[in-house]
This record gives C-alpha cells, sequence and structure tokens, in this order.
C-alpha cells in the first residue's frame, strides 16, 4: 500500500514542493520527510494522498518561514538558479515566482498545478477563500509581468 | 475571477514552469522510505498510540473493592439463614485488558467465597501532543477543536492554551479543546492609518474584509486584515507605513 502511495503521489508531491520552496533538492527532503511522518498513521489515513500533500505544504511553509528569518540577515534574497539551456521566459518567471511571497506561491502552486479548488486551499494555507482569490490574482499578475517583452 | 481567466492562467502558469521542474529529474528514494517502516515519526511530539501501562491502576483498585463488596453481602447473606453453608462457590476468573489470569483476592475469613470481575476492554491511550498550530488531528484518534477567543496579548492565529495539556495521555477518540487567539479588538476600514487605505486602495480587485484587528506591538500598534497586517516597520525607523505580507515578508514604505 506504501509502496503504492509513494510511486502514485511522490513525483507530484516534489514538483509541488519544489514550486514552493524554489529547490529541487530541498523539495525532495521535505517530501521524503512527509512520507516518514505518515507511516505511523498509515492505517488509520482515511485520505493518505491528502494528509500528505497537507503535510508537504505545511512543512514547505515551515521551512519558508525559517528562509525568511536566514534572508533577514542577508542583503538580498537568494534566488534558486534555473537550469540552464531553458527558455527565457521559463527562467524570467521562475525567478520572479522564487521572489514571490511565500503564500502566494503556495497558493499559485496549489491551485495550477495541484488543481485545488480555491476553498481548500484556503484550508490548507488556513486563509479565507477571498484571501485566496487575492493571492493568486496578485501572484499571477506578478509573474506575467516577468515575462520578457518583445 | 473567470473560470475562463483561471483556465487560462492555469495552462499559462505550467507552460512557464514546467521546463524548469522538468529539468530537475526526481530521485527515487522509496528504498530510505523503507528503511523507516515501524519508527516514530522524527522531529515532532510522539503521537502514536501507546501499549497500556498505568491505565489498570484504578481497574484493579475497582475490581478488589468490588471483591470486598460482594464478599462481604454473600458473607451476610449466608449468615442470615445459614441453611446451606456447604453450597458450592461460584467459578473464579477475572479478566483484564489484555486478558489475563489474575487470582482473586482472599477476602474474608467465612466461607471460601470467589467472584466473577469483567472489565470492558478500555480503548488505547493516546498523547495528547502540543498543538502549535490549526491541524487537524482526527487521523491521530482525538478530537479536536479551535475555539477563537479574542486575545489582544497574544497574535492572531496562535495557541493560547490547550486542554487537556500536551503529554496527557487520554483515551482515543477525547476531546481536545484548543484556544487560539483571535487578535486584538477590532475596528473598522475608514479607521486604519491613510497610508493603510491608500495601499489597500492600490491593489486591484481586493478590499480587506473585516473585522480588522488592533494588535498592540512593542513599537506601536499594527493592523491585521485579512490579508496584510500594517504596522511599525522593524527595520526602518521613519517608514510611514510597513507591509507584513501573510507569508512574513515585510516591506517598508
Amino acid at each position: 500500500m506504501l509502496e503504492a502511495l509513494y510511486r502514485r503521489e511522490h513525483p507530484d508531491l516534489v514538483r509541488l514542493a519544489h514550486l514552493i520552496v524554489g529547490d529541487g533538492a530541498r523539495a525532495e527532503e521535505l517530501v521524503h520527510d512527509a512520507f516518514i511522518r505518515l507511516m505511523p498513521h498509515l492505517g488509520a489515513s482515511e485520505n493518505p494522498g491528502g494528509y500528505l500533500r497537507t503535510t508537504v505544504v505545511n512543512l514547505c511553509r515551515d521551512d519558508q518561514r525559517r528562509a525568511a528569518v536566514a534572508r533577514r540577515h542577508l542583503p538580498e534574497r537568494p534566488v534558486a538558479a534555473a537550469a540552464p539551456d531553458l527558455p527565457a521566459e521559463s527562467t524570467e518567471v521562475w525567478a520572479a515566482l522564487q521572489r514571490l511571497p511565500a503564500r502566494q506561491r503556495a497558493a499559485l502552486a496549489l491551485r495550477y498545478y495541484a488543481d485545488l479548488p480555491t476553498e481548500e486551499i484556503a484550508r490548507m494555507l488556513d486563509a479565507r477563500p477571498a484571501t485566496v482569490r487575492s493571492l493568486l490574482h496578485r501572484g499571477i499578475a506578478t509573474l506575467k509581468e516577468a515575462v520578457p517583452r518583445d | 475571477m473567470t473560470d475562463h481567466d483561471d483556465d487560462h492562467d492555469r495552462t499559462w502558469f505550467r507552460a512557464a514552469v514546467d521546463p524548469t521542474l522538468d529539468a530537475h529529474p526526481v530521485a527515487d528514494r522509496w528504498a530510505d522510505v523503507e528503511r523507516h517502516r515501524g519508527q516514530e515519526p522524527p522531529l515532532v511530539v510522539s503521537l502514536v498510540p501507546r501499549p497500556p501501562r498505568r491505565r489498570h491502576r484504578w481497574v484493579l483498585a475497582a475490581a478488589v473493592a468490588v471483591v470486598v463488596l460482594v464478599a462481604g453481602a454473600v458473607a451476610l447473606s449466608i449468615g442470615d439463614d445459614g441453611d446451606d453453608p456447604t453450597a458450592a462457590p461460584p467459578a473464579t476468573t477475572t479478566t483484564t485488558f489484555p486478558p489475563t489470569t489474575t487470582p482473586s483476592t482472599p477476602t474474608t475469613e467465612g466461607p471460601t467465597t470467589t467472584t466473577t470481575t469483567t472489565t470492558v476492554p478500555p480503548g488505547p491511550l493516546v498523547e495528547v501532543p502540543e498543538v502549535q498550530r490549526r491541524i487537524d488531528l482526527a487521523s491521530f484518534g482525538l478530537d479536536v477543536r479551535y475555539l477563537d477567543r479574542a486575545n489582544p496579548e497574544v497574535a492572531e492565529g496562535a495557541v493560547v492554551s490547550q486542554d487537556p495539556a500536551p503529554g496527557t495521555e487520554v483515551p482515543e477518540g477525547s476531546l481536545v479543546v484548543v484556544i487560539m487567539s483571535g487578535g486584538g479588538p477590532v475596528m473598522a476600514f475608514e479607521e486604519l492609518p491613510p497610508e493603510a487605505q491608500a495601499f489597500t486602495a492600490s491593489l486591484p480587485d481586493y478590499r480587506p474584509t473585516e473585522p480588522i484587528r488592533r494588535i498592540p506591538t512593542g513599537r506601536g500598534e499594527a493592523y491585521k486584515t485579512d490579508a496584510w497586517l500594517f504596522g511599525p516597520c522593524p527595520a526602518v525607523d521613519d517608514a510611514a507605513l510597513t507591509v507584513l505580507d501573510p507569508s512574513y515578508d515585510t516591506r517598508c514604505y
């Protein structure tokens, strides 16, 4: 059961975490941690996929808060480097995504990548649905501004 | 935001981020997960039901009390009629959970009397975790209820207290009440500082939802809306306005 769950959920969870924390290696660590936390409760959880996703989002947010504290001591917020040989648009949008406030980034990832409804995202982020819609609106507008103009 | 806009934004977002995500193939670490099978989760308070321990003390005490009372009653009734002092005593078993056989306690100096005491197997105990934020504990066997109470001294959304206290062992399914701070006194949008009102007015498609909380801080008042926190700037003393995004990013104006 666990292996099937891992095979099914792990890749998408890592991509989701990667979007939120902006670092692929860190995303893998957080998702790995989420699976380990699920282990003792695997039989009791009616929706282990949902439990995992919520845990990953919470771990990402905790990680972002720790990173925010660290950033206060740095002159510039470090932005994870995009891989080489990517389209300019992807590189710019990715960099802009990393500069977004963590909650906006999480809302974008959950809505446009995990395809969760606004109400579910609101529950996961401890926010009102209207707040989530505002986060999405502002987030996507900021990203579109980052697209290089011809 | 219309469904069409939403679909368009989703398509655009995925097209923009997929190349970067695809450039970082996800490693298969299933073998690492396997190694942790059956282990306690790291870094968090143990939420795993523990095997029964001290909880049997009161059960045993109650069982002894029942034995004494029943034996006394039987001795009295035999003493009253005295017709058949040689009547065979009933069988003796004491059942506990997990099932073990315990010899009955000798009680009186009268005729040898034994009793049958059966205790209902109690559910497994779970240790109440220290709740630090609003999370669902249902999968851990606890029914947790969060109550928001205005509290100007504790940041909104932070835990004020919980009952039972962390570390308490309670039967599975027990109610855990967590008092959350609802923040300070409320205020109307018009009472926000002009800079904060102007800032929210500059945002497209956004108006703060009342009530707005007034939160005292060490350097003056902060104002918490549903999406923003306005308050004294931690880095710039003479900044007119600080906007603290809910993600804790801070911008001073």
